[in-house]
């Protein structure tokens, strides 16, 4: 998922005909002041980070004359909204509002949706837990697209009357329009404002596209903290080695995982936690190129908390395991790591099953779990394993 | 029995002379399954794998009649290879792309529904009917070291879960009727409810077996359709990724997605809500054969053993 920042989203709509008041970005209080003063009159004052909640968190000003909104920049800069570090605010004309509507367009499960309500806001959430009848709902067919008679339906549904359903029919069409051809999954537009001359204005954005951004900053919001650097080496080599992608995030417990990912990934993952055991990381992973698997068990093997090691990914069928085990087998060796001690258990069965199997076998003690054993089987003994290991080392 | 395919399916691959498109009809060739034609564009006149080459679908079923299509082409070309089967009049399209955008997965789902045709996928290895026939990657080169014939359907989120659970019950003895990954991605062309229904009606199923993940409102659908319409075969569920409750989550962007959730989609909500339905909640895969002869659905009498039983009496 990709979160567009408020001047790109309102680019975006303004290059397509949408109702847009002028902005710019600043990135001191006197670029600020300057921008206001261009602008002229009062202006709103907005930290440019694509996160949500900004108004509640502080990071939305108001300013009347360009000194104020020097100051009114230097005190949203340089702050962390969110877990986003603001190094830049977004100076916008500020437009008289007489009444404040809620549209949405969504793509999460299909079909796509629109949501509506003519009590738009920051308090959307509420106004739709206390009276869901006044937030309408309406599933769009991607076939037939959003014509803006079925969105002046809606409105008229919202409770929307008079001259202005013409243009909002307009508005949300426009906005359809952008939201299909940017390949967005969210396009929400809280409030659009109904100025004094009775005309619609967007003047809340938040954008969402499913590009795969696949940027330490996007995996940061994702997970809410600062990313490590075995976590970065492992992001640089998704992006820059052909072939299939490596995804590693770090957790607190002790058993290093290179599993595929998917389903069965997750499942281990539950069962590891369930049988009393704690993952140092999870990992998805759908590349064959050594060298790229190679980075990945680098970073689980470096990780200073890792006390063993399970391979283990579903039962492959179409790829070939040797090039996701050599790779692991190879990493142990040249940190000489002895599998009696730092307990390795594979469970990998598919295409090169007998490759993979000959590699294990050169370094003693590594734990091959037997061809079609049971999932549960491999997490069993990784975890006690681990467990002896650590008991080991509680009577040293 | 069987649901979507059986031993009559008949099959064009597009996008048949790609590396992995022949890798994979290798397999399903010498597995079986009926593929009558492949379609590439300016390939037409030519043969892959014995199988002869057309430049359209259209011109392909024109001589060789096809039920199914088996989709290969990158990601970009989906929209149209899907539209051009649709329109070609073939009812079960395999769409095995990964990374295709939401909006052109909501496009071709809707275009094929108003068709009333079914995709599997996107980003799936494929459905087999075990015994019968197999579209895609799925099983491999040895297919039956996974998948043997059998009463139990399964429907998985995850073309590797699929797998597993298959391994789960052929160890105790159980075979499948019919193997569906439908889908990894968030969209796909049939919602799991919609399996579970096929299933019910297959009179070749006995229990149905149901993968889910957090994410998505395919579980919130199933347990709305058995709470309305009752549990007519038993039916487990296993959810994975609990672990995910575990780890804290990012502030949420816009406010659309909390207002259209009708209940939270984590792990632990679906279990809830499917077992409040009557699903029986698996919590490993290791548990299923239990569950399975919990509800009185026994393992498959080995073929040579029920002949012999004929032949004695």
């Amino acid at each position: 998922m990709h979160y567009l920042t408020e001047d790109k989203a309102k680019q975006a709509l303004r290059d397509r005909g949408l109702p847009v008041p002028d902005g710019e970005i600043a990135a001191s209080p006197r670029e600020a002041g300057e921008v206001a003063r261009r602008l002229g009159g009062a202006v709103a004052i907005k930290a440019l980070v694509a996160t949500g909640r900004r108004g509640k968190a502080g990071a939305i000003r108001f300013a009347g004359t360009p000194a104020e909104a020097e100051v009114a920049a230097a005190a949203i800069l340089g702050q962390t909204v969110n877990g986003h570090f603001c190094r830049a605010v977004y100076v916008e004309r500020r437009i008289e509002i007489e009444k404040e509507l809620y549209l949405s367009l969504i793509l999460e499960d299909y079909p796509p949706k629109l949501l509506c309500s003519a009590e738009g806001g920051v308090e959307i959430e509420e106004v739709h837990r206390t009276r869901p009848d006044s937030v309408i709902s309406f599933d769009v067919d991607p076939v037939r697209g959003l014509p803006s008679w079925d969105a002046v339906a809606v409105w008229e549904r919202a409770g929307v009357e008079g001259k202005v359903l013409a243009q909002l029919g307009k508005l949300t069409a426009d906005a359809y329009a952008h939201f299909v051809a940017a390949d967005c999954t969210m396009l929400e537009l809280n409030p659009v404002g109904i100025d004094t001359s009775g005309r619609p204005v967007v003047v809340g954005t938040m954008m969402a596209t499913d590009a795969e951004d696949g940027q330490p900053a996007a995996a940061e919001a994702a997970a809410g903290r600062l990313l490590t650097e075995r976590e970065r080496r492992v992001i640089e080599a998704s992006q820059n080695l052909p072939g299939g992608m490596v995804r590693y995030t770090e957790l607190d417990g002790d058993i290093g995982l290179f599993v595929g990912g998917g389903g069965a990934g997750l499942h281990q993952h539950d069962l590891i936690l369930a049988a009393g055991g704690r993952p140092a990381n999870h990992t998805d992973a759908s590349t064959v190129n050594m060298d790229k698997v190679r980075v990945l068990i680098d970073a689980i093997l470096d990780h200073p908390h890792v006390k063993s090691l399970f391979v283990s990914w579903h039962y492959q069928q179409m790829a070939q395991i040797d090039k996701r085990v050599i790779p692991v087998i190879e990493a142990l060796k040249a940190r000489a790591i002895d599998p009696r001690k730092f307990p390795v258990v594979i469970r990998m069965f598919g295409p090169g099953e007998e490759l993979a199997r000959q590699a294990a076998a050169s370094l003693p003690g590594i734990h091959y779990m037997p061809h079609g054993a049971p999932l549960a089987d491999g997490v069993k003994l990784i975890v006690e394993l681990t467990q002896k290991v650590k008991s080991a080392e509680a009577v040293q | 029995m069987s649901i979507l395919i059986d031993e009559k399916t008949t099959v064009v691959i597009q996008g048949m002379t790609g590396r992995q498109a022949r890798l994979d009809c290798t397999n399903c060739l010498n597995y079986g399954t009926r593929i009558v034609a492949g379609v590439t564009p300016g390939r037409g006149g030519e043969e892959v794998l014995g199988v002869p080459v057309f430049n359209t679908v259209k011109a392909a079923v024109a001589e060789h009649p096809a039920t199914a299509s088996v989709i290969y082409v990158p990601a970009p070309a989906v929209k149209d290879a899907v539209l051009e089967a649709l329109d070609a009049g073939i009812k079960v399209i395999v769409a095995t792309s990964e990374g295709l955008p939401r909006q052109t997965a909501a496009y071709i789902v809707a275009a094929a529904r108003a068709t009333g045709a079914t995709i599997v996928g996107p980003n799936t290895n494929g459905v087999i009917s075990p015994g019968r026939s197999k579209l895609g990657g799925i099983g491999g080169v040895d297919p039956s070291d996974i998948y043997v014939p059998g009463r139990i359907g399964i429907c998985s989120r995850s073309g590797g879960m699929t797998a597993e659970l298959s391994l789960t019950v052929k160890r105790a003895g159980y075979g499948v009727s019919t193997g569906v990954a439908m889908g990894g991605d968030r969209i796909t062309g049939r919602a799991m409810v919609e399996y579970v229904r096929m299933f019910e009606a297959d009179e070749g199923t006995d229990a149905i077996l149901c993968y889910g993940e957090p994410g998505s409102s395919n579980e919130a659908e199933l347990a709305a359709h058995l709470t309305a319409n009752g549990v007519t075969k038993p039916i487990i569920g296993i959810i994975a990724g609990l672990f995910q409750e575990n780890y804290p989550k990012g502030v949420s962007f816009g406010h659309a997605a909390a207002m259209i959730s009708l209940e939270a989609d984590s792990a632990t909500a679906k279990r809830q809500m499917l077992a409040r339905a009557g699903v029986t909640i698996a919590s490993s895969l290791e548990d299923i054969p239990e569950l399975l002869r919990d509800h009185g659905v026994q393992p498959e009498e080995p073929l040579a053993t029920s002949r012999q039983t004929v032949g004695s009496a």
